[in-house]
């Protein structure tokens, strides 16, 4: 495989608060190749965004980065100067953020907010305008012209999302991050811009790191995923095969909790029980224990550590699907309720 | 942005602007009218100097003549009468020169007002909770708690009086005002006294406002484009900051307005605030109502003028 | 464990009633410079209270001290122009100041309440006209009405309380307009309405008490306003006449001799300013504290 262009070794960002220090991201590392697109799912709080925000050290008060490494091109981002990572923004790594109604600004015509991409980085004015008018086209913008006149709250959510991509790739960064872009709008047009995204994932070979908390989208987009939990990654790997056979239960219940197409009719939805973590005290061993239905008592004082499940698949967890598979056999599995604690008694070392 | 809508808008306020102004000059004349014939003139006249008075302002006809003339000499010929106390004097000439004169020290204290209110509000802001911050919060305070003339007198106290007496004469502020429209020496202590204490509220507001919009998520895009900090809090920030300063700028403007009365009296400003006060005190009746229909227009432009800065601004706004 | 549980608890605790006005009061307490204002504008009352029976010098008695004169052991703050005594003459002025600005407001409240309820309750045509008066008013400058009407009135301490008041009043009755339009909706009033009450109980018996937290902050700060726009008008020559004194008037006296003689002018402008800043600083205290959704 060709090198990867980002590297992210150990990323730590937290934030003090009143009540303490919470550990939005603890630890995490992964990698980027060029052209890919990387999924980073997880329920909120679980540390997605501050990791995509991490990248670029957008983190906001009273957030920092407390350690590790983003090494792009050879280049610690965490080391560079301001003004160096000031150019690095936009240019070669872009973001692009989750409502974009509110992340436009409203007193400025759209389109110069797409040349402004550019002219941060240097484009003379007319050619930054012209080219503006190719990628509002590209994202399929229609009356492109009229449109760059038009301020925000003219266009549509859809439009205003697509106009967000445009700023995002006006420089044809390296990488695009996408902080959950299809939230905020109607499914009909999630699914327009999901096909735009991968389309110019394809035509302009810009690596995509989309955030998001549905496993739908990931599964529409991605070639590989992570899947964080209370600020670790707790899997990692190939879209296809963690959609097949997901090895940590956080994963597994979050497919659980999926609706489905292909799902009987009598099959219930089941959501994820129990309560999100509090990253001011985190659960002791494996944060997910309290909401997993696999447990054991290791996990419960030990905290798992990323280990090879597949190929290309990784995942922390001292059980495994594989292994409660084989302990309680795939019919109570099936009744298994995600996020429920465990039957087996702790005390039992499987 | 001149759309036909804001044409049409202008032309609309325009018209009430005349109608009001007319309203209240009509108000105010019949209100002197009504006041007993020998309390127009200061001094005690008999018999045929005072009816040869009377004549010759017309004050021996009645009532409705009077006011039909004057009605139609002021919007016909823009001619406001002649001065009761100073003979001869006429006073459309005179309230439209003062007028200048007090747009001109108006403006100096709005745009130091407004810049100088933004820059601290701003600055407060961006250094928010630093002892920067404290500073400015309580010197604006202390700034729109007291009263336009002790801010004057204190700012005499420090650059007429203490300067002088420490600089031994060299460095000092003389109070006064030479020719109509005073130099730049002269105009910029009171432009400062009359703008303070709304420099303060603007100052206040801008902070507030500034820190509400540095928390919005179309900063953090513009700083994921990879613009400077400059250009982020200039053409993002406080643009979209300036909207609730300009809801303010309405009374802002009245209120300057007659601060200025204050102010002018205090530096001997040759102003319509000057003209106005003098006029009541020497009982100078049409002058008094020729002032004071210079200001129902000033008045009314003014919040014309707001209005139309709104649809600068924002971009939202469209009559 | 009983015995020391019985050894822990002495006496009920007494329970804590829940009033607002136990609660504002409660809360006011805390609030250190609404505390320090009281204090000031208290003995600032008492003081002027006691000037009307005695002061250390007459304030209109020409020649006590040498005109001009700093201040002194015989003379606090020092002489005027006319030899008379600075401090007995700030004492009176603190009178005018305070017969002012509680005069203003109480002839406030009387003309604006009343207004604001009936708008706010019946809307509608009476709305209507009653919110164009009150726009047509706040287009005017108030400081040039008020000179024109003590103009044509001739200038009293009656007149200028008029003057004020005239062109003043638009904030209260905006002020009882909103809360009656807000407060019409709830359902005690609908409650009342329901069983027959008359109107004029339903706005003096329900409505009224319930809009008299901000009605008693929107007065507060209506004083302070009063009595700037008194020391104003005074400044001007058009307000109080000499020789009684007003701080706006010994003000405008002293600044023409602040060379020789600063301390004409440093002392009322002080009085002023402490004076104003106090209202100010109560009638923040009494907002803060009357505000239910204040959470300090």
């Amino acid at each position: 495989m060709a090198n990867p262009i980002l590297q992210v070794r150990d990323l730590k960002t937290q934030f003090a608060t009143e009540g303490g220090i919470v550990k939005a991201v603890d630890g995490i590392s992964f990698e980027l190749y060029p052209g890919e697109s990387l999924g980073i799912v997880g329920e909120s709080g679980s540390g997605k965004s501050m990791t995509a925000l991490s990248l670029l050290r957008l983190v906001p008060d009273p957030g920092r980065i407390v350690g590790g490494q983003v090494l792009f091109r050879d280049q610690d981002l965490l080391q560079l100067t301001g003004e160096e990572i000031r150019e690095i923004r936009g240019r070669d790594i872009a973001m692009i953020f989750q409502d974009p109604q509110s992340s436009l600004n409203p007193v400025l015509q759209t389109g110069f907010q797409v040349d402004e991409a550019m002219l941060a980085h240097g484009k003379p004015k007319d050619q930054a305008r012209a080219r503006t008018l190719e990628l509002l086209k590209k994202v399929r913008i229609p009356a492109a012209e009229s449109r760059y006149k038009d301020f925000p709250h003219q266009l549509s959510g859809g439009m205003r999302q697509r106009a967000m991509i445009a700023m995002g790739l006006a420089n044809a960064p390296a990488i695009l991050i996408a902080d959950e872009p299809t939230t905020a709008l109607d499914v009909t047009v999630q699914a327009q811009i999901l096909e735009l995204l991968a389309d110019l994932n394809r035509e302009l070979g810009t690596a995509i790191i989309m955030i998001t908390h549905n496993m739908g989208v990931v599964a529409g987009l991605c070639t590989r995923v992570l899947v964080m939990y209370a600020g670790e990654i707790v899997e990692q790997g190939p879209v296809e095969q963690i959609f097949a056979n997901p090895q940590h239960p956080y994963t597994w219940s979050l497919l659980k909790s999926m609706p489905r197409v292909d799902a009987l009719r009598h099959e219930r939805l089941r959501s994820i029980e129990g309560m999100a973590p509090d990253l001011l005290r985190p659960p002791s061993g494996c944060r997910f224990h309290p909401r997993c239905p696999f447990r054991i008592e290791k996990c419960f004082t030990n905290e798992p550590r990323l280990e090879e499940v597949g190929p290309g698949q990784q995942a922390a967890c001292w059980v495994t699907m594989d292994r409660a598979r084989k302990e309680m056999g795939a019919d109570e599995l099936k009744d298994i309720r995600p996020g429920a604690g465990s039957n087996v008694h702790p005390g039992q070392e499987i | 942005m001149l759309t036909r809508g804001t044409l049409l808008y202008i032309g609309q306020r325009l018209v009430l602007i005349g109608f009001t102004v007319v309203a209240v000059s009509s108000i105010v004349f019949l209100g002197i009218h009504r006041l007993p014939g020998d309390a127009l003139f200061n001094e005690h006249l008999h018999g045929t100097q005072y009816e040869l008075l009377l004549h010759h302002y017309g004050l021996d006809r009645p009532l409705w003549d009077q006011y039909t003339s004057f009605l139609s000499a002021m919007i016909f010929h823009g001619n406001l009468g002649e001065s009761l106390v100073n003979r001869g004097v006429q006073i459309t000439p005179l309230v439209v020169r003062e007028l200048t004169v007090s747009v001109e020290v108006g403006l100096f204290a709005l745009i130091f007002t407004i810049g100088l209110g933004m820059l601290l509000g701003v600055v407060a802001a961006l250094r928010q909770n630093t002892w920067v911050d404290y500073v400015l919060s309580t010197t604006s305070v202390i700034g729109y708690s007291m009263p336009s003339f002790v801010i004057a007198t204190f700012l005499i106290l420090l650059f007429a009086v203490w300067l002088d007496n420490l600089t031994q004469g060299t460095f000092y502020f003389q109070i006064g005002w030479t020719g109509t429209y005073g130099t730049i020496g002269e105009i910029w202590l009171p432009a400062f006294a009359l703008g303070f204490p709304y420099a303060s509220i603007v100052a206040r507001l801008t902070r507030a406002s500034m820190l509400e919009v540095i928390r919005q998520d179309y900063i953090r895009t513009a700083r994921a484009k990879g613009l400077k900090e400059t250009v982020i809090t200039i053409r993002h920030a406080l643009r979209n900051a300036l909207i609730p300063v300009i809801t303010i700028l309405g009374p802002l403007v009245i209120g300057i307005i007659t601060g200025g009365v204050i102010v002018e009296n205090i530096f001997g400003i040759p102003g319509l605030g000057k003209e106005f006060a003098n006029s009541i005190l020497n009982r100078d009746y049409n002058i008094v109502i020729g002032v004071f229909t210079m200001y129902a227009a000033l008045v009314g432009l003014a919040n014309l003028g707001v209005d139309l800065l709104y649809v600068v601004i924002d971009p939202r706004i469209r009559y | 464990m009983a015995a020391t549980a019985a050894a822990v608890i002495t006496r009920p605790i007494a329970p804590e009633q829940a009033s607002l006005w136990s609660d504002a009061w409660r809360r006011l307490r805390r609030n250190r410079m609404a505390l320090i204002s009281a204090v000031y504008l208290t003995l600032l009352v008492v003081v002027a209270i006691v000037a009307i029976f005695k002061t250390p010098y007459s304030y209109r008695e020409v020649g006590v001290a040498l005109p001009y004169s700093g201040p002194s052991a015989a003379h606090w703050f020092g002489a005027d122009i006319l030899g008379r005594d600075v401090f007995s003459r700030l004492l009176v002025g603190a009178q005018i100041s305070l017969i002012v600005g509680v005069g203003t407001q109480v002839l406030v409240l009387l003309v604006g309440v009343p207004i604001g309820l009936i708008a706010g309750y019946y809307r509608g045509a009476v709305d209507s006209i009653v919110t164009f008066i009150i726009n047509v008013f706040y287009g005017i400058p108030d400081l040039l009405v008020a000179m024109i009407l003590l103009l044509l009135l001739g200038p009293s301490l009656n007149n200028i309380i008029i003057a004020i008041v005239a062109t003043r009043w638009m904030d209260m009755t905006r002020l009882v307009r909103g809360q009656t339009l807000a407060l019409r909706e709830r359902e005690f009033i609908e409650a009342a309405r329901a069983s027959g009450a008359k109107p004029l109980k339903i706005l003096f018996g329900h409505i009224l008490p319930n809009a008299l937290g901000p009605i008693i902050v929107q007065a507060t700060f209506g004083v302070p306003a009063a009595i700037l726009f008194e020391a104003f008008l005074s400044f001007l020559g058009i307000g109080v006449q000499p020789p009684t004194p007003s701080w706006g008037s010994m003000a405008s006296d002293g600044l023409a001799a602040i060379r020789i003689a600063p301390h004409m002018v440093i002392a009322p402008s002080i009085a002023l300013s402490l004076t104003l800043m106090a209202f100010n600083f109560l009638g923040d205290g009494l907002r803060d504290a009357l505000d239910p959704r204040s959470r300090r």
